[in-house]
């Protein structure tokens, strides 16, 4: 009998594994990765320096650590380059081919690279998986300022952190206040003022429009004739979605790999998960969303087929200068935010004819967040 | 007083400290934490914790 096959070996596929273990002692599970395979907490990441944890630290459990405590295989290192649903099988790049009972696309998303004129494009770092922390860690070491583009989770709570060692960050945006897809301005403004007492130099409405070396580090022209100069710089642009290898096996995609409310393909027996499934049209990132898919979808691959009813997924954002937790309102969603509470304190209702569909607050008034959850739910 | 660490997330939970703001006092044993708690950071279960050597 052929194994359920994840593709990834990241929270949502080690997740997975875990919860069809849970359900199923003698199940055949093989994750494949590109990456070692070691297990690590993505979040952690951006809050790792003020933790005081190396990259080798964040490893909570390696490869074959994570195959005895599951009973799984994991193939480290790998590169998968074609889907054959008719064999319902999976070529490898070295030429070897797996069949699978199921196989589950948990192969997350990609940092967005932006286009940028001048030449130091091609030495932008991004910090979305271990390896990619890894060279940002070593390449910071002596570094006194970095350059951030992109003022959403990411790029704010790498902020944060630099400040706890004391790099100073600036945070370049094209929005107009920081967090602007998860907060209504007044509580955006209260994270701008959060950062900026900690020393983050903040450029909002703005953009990187060319990059080129500078004696010993970056110097970036903004597009509103700005010239700013770094040690260092760090795209936290947003996320994208490569669908190619979904694409070789005939998988309907769109921004992401798209799937019903059971997580299912429009292939039999394909699946997807996490940051790289489109579900109903909509992505849904960061780490709330996976533990309902997870226990869905391992129902459904268990014979027992169970939609997903995500419920309010509020994000919260680790930034010490100013907390931060955000459930905003679906986006096809109209109505208008209500503000209270004084200074950086601040709770935001969203109202659509009278009913409540989203949250967020700041600084102390996150302790209020679990009451705003239970009422949104 | 021992610390019990999520084996999913690595988040900590420290006896001595309980987590007042899910209404677990300091001093609560990892034994008296609710069967039917979850980490407040990840959402796994209770059991996927392992006690942490300090």
């Amino acid at each position: 009998m052929s194994p359920i096959v994840i593709l990834g070996a990241g929270h949502a596929a080690y997740s997975l594994a875990r919860e069809i273990r849970r359900h199923d002692k003698n199940a055949g599970i093989t994750l494949i990765t590109r990456d070692s395979g070691d297990s690590y907490y993505k979040p952690n990441l951006s809050k790792a320096l003020a933790m005081g944890k190396t990259p080798a630290q964040l490893v909570l459990k390696t490869r074959p650590e994570q195959e005895t405590a599951l009973n799984i295989s994991v193939q480290p290192e790998q590169r998968v380059t074609a889907i054959n649903p008719a064999t319902q099988s999976l070529s490898l790049a070295t030429g070897e081919n797996i069949e699978y009972a199921a196989l589950v696309f948990a192969t997350g998303a990609e940092s967005r690279r932006l286009a940028l004129a001048g030449n130091a494009s091609d030495a932008v770092l991004h910090v979305n998986d271990l390896d990619e922390y890894r060279r940002f860690v070593e390449r910071s070491q002596a570094a006194k300022k970095v350059l951030i583009m992109g003022a959403g989770l990411v790029g704010c709570e790498f902020a944060n952190d630099l400040h706890s060692q004391g790099i100073t960050s600036l945070l370049v945006d094209p929005a107009a206040y920081p967090l602007a897809t998860l907060l209504p301005n007044a509580l955006g403004e209260a994270l701008e003022k959060g950062l900026s007492q900690i020393g983050c130099q903040q450029f909002y409405s703005n953009h990187v429009t060319e990059l080129n070396t500078h004696k010993y580090g970056y110097q970036a022209k903004l597009a509103n004739g700005e010239v700013v100069t770094a040690d260092l710089v760090l795209s936290a642009a947003g996320l994208s979605v490569d669908t190619t290898l979904a694409e070789t096996g005939g998988i309907e995609c769109g921004r992401g790999i798209r799937v019903n409310s059971q997580l299912a393909t429009n292939q039999p027996n394909i699946y997807a998960l996490g940051d790289c499934a489109e579900i109903n049209g909509q992505l849904r990132p960061f780490i709330a969303p996976i533990l309902p898919s997870v226990k869905a979808l391992a129902q459904s691959l268990l014979g027992n087929p169970s939609r997903i009813d995500f419920g309010p997924m509020p994000v919260t954002v680790k930034t010490p200068c100013c907390p931060t937790v955000a459930c905003p309102p679906n986006a096809k969603v109209e109505g208008e935010w209500q503000i209270n509470g004084e200074a950086g304190d601040l709770i935001a209702r969203h109202f659509s004819n009278g009913q409540l569909t989203g949250f967020a607050c700041t600084g102390k008034a996150t302790a209020e967040a679990k009451t705003l959850q239970a009422e949104l739910a | 007083m021992k610390k019990w660490q999520c084996d999913v997330c690595g988040w900590i939970y420290d006896e001595a400290a309980g987590l007042p703001e899910e209404g677990i006092a300091p001093g609560t044993a990892w034994e008296d934490v609710p069967e039917d708690w979850v980490c407040p950071d990840c959402g796994e279960a209770k059991s996927e914790f392992v006690m942490v050597e300090i």
